[in-house]
């Protein structure tokens, strides 16, 4: 296994690890209370904003000198409105992400 | 009557719902992982230790554009901050599950923590020896070997089928935008979703796209907070007012 993945896996595990232990180890270890106004505030609009920076994150190297910005707009539509027939997270995830393969290959 | 296996069986018909999704997005993840020219064993790896679905789809992108640790750090507290707050609600509920504590923490994703947060099973309540710390830890182990038996198929798949998956990847985007679309609906406020957009959209355009992610956390952390304070001391103000 290449060492710059091996670095990059310890580096992602040991952060998601620490995030989701962190509240325990405040609770647990130093007796603070993580049950703030204000975080739980700025959660709720921090997790819709952190979603709508990650769609971005996603598109930012659509490129428009061959076919793959149509077959990303074509399947992008095809997610977003079976979604919002279906509320079926898997189906509108597996039937665009097949699409868009079969487009990039056509277009 | 506490049956011997019963938390397991609870734990197994609770996890039914999550197999399908986790056993396809691993399968994903491992298809993306390796077509990208990564390692399988370093795909396994993820799922084992890091086991946060969004943030291993993420990972790819900033192996492949060779980020580096600082920005590693950053992008993973931007896509897993939401577990902090699955954490704090499972405070309660996970107080006093003794040894398994550790790897609930570890392992507490989207998907275990919607069923979890639920408390002991409603099949379970007229049981006392139910052990709910067991069922806890069951009901994550089978979420994690959903996820790794996926990873697993996908790498396989990978390296057995002789055909390109290249645009495998927009699996992640879907996940994205399926998330984005289902905030909006739930009406799980709109301004904030459409601060994250159009914020990050403009550092694209002025930072370029190897160095947009900063400046737009930034952007988004700060004007969130300036919001809740503005409007936790309006609340106050009202309240005092009365």
């Amino acid at each position: 296994m290449p060492r710059n993945e091996f670095i990059a896996c310890m580096i992602i595990a040991f952060v998601t690890f620490l995030i989701r232990a962190l509240p325990f180890i405040l609770t647990d270890v130093m007796h603070r209370s993580t049950d703030s106004k204000f975080l739980n505030k700025l959660s709720d609009y921090l997790t819709p904003a952190l979603i709508g920076m990650l769609v971005v994150y996603c598109l930012k190297d659509i490129r428009f000198d061959d076919g793959t910005a149509l077959a990303s707009a074509i399947a992008l539509v095809v997610c977003v409105v079976s979604y919002v027939i279906k509320r079926n997270t898997l189906i509108s995830i597996v039937i665009p992400t097949i699409l868009y393969m079969v487009l990039i290959r056509v277009l | 009557m506490g049956a011997k296996g019963s938390e397991a069986r609870t734990a197994f018909l609770k996890s039914l719902p999550v197999m399908a999704g986790y056993m396809t997005l691993g399968i994903g993840f491992g298809l993306v992982y390796t077509s990208n020219g990564l390692s399988a064993i370093g795909a396994v790896l993820f799922s084992l230790l890091v086991f946060a679905g969004s943030m291993q789809y993420v990972s790819v992108s900033l192996l492949v554009s060779a980020a580096s640790p600082v920005q590693m750090v950053l992008m993973t507290i931007a896509v897993n901050l939401r577990h902090l707050f699955y954490s704090i609600s499972m405070l309660g509920k996970y107080k006093g599950t003794g040894k398994y504590k550790p790897y609930l923490e570890f392992a507490l994703t989207d998907e275990t923590f919607s069923i979890a947060c639920e408390g002991k099973p409603k099949e379970a309540s007229d049981d006392p020896d139910f052990d709910t710390a067991k069922y806890y830890f069951l009901l994550s182990v089978f979420d994690q070997s959903y996820w790794v038996t996926g990873t697993i198929i996908g790498v396989t798949l990978q390296s057995m089928i002789n055909i390109s998956f290249a645009g495998v990847d927009f699996s992640m985007t879907a996940l994205f935008v399926v998330t984005f679309t289902d905030q909006i609906l739930r009406k799980k406020s709109i301004p904030a979703s459409a601060l994250g957009v159009i914020a990050t959209l403009i550092c694209l355009l002025i930072f370029g796209s190897s160095s947009f992610l900063i400046p737009s956390l930034a952007i988004i952390g700060v004007t969130l907070s300036v919001a809740v304070i503005l409007q936790t001391r309006k609340e106050g103000g009202s309240n005092a007012a009365k």
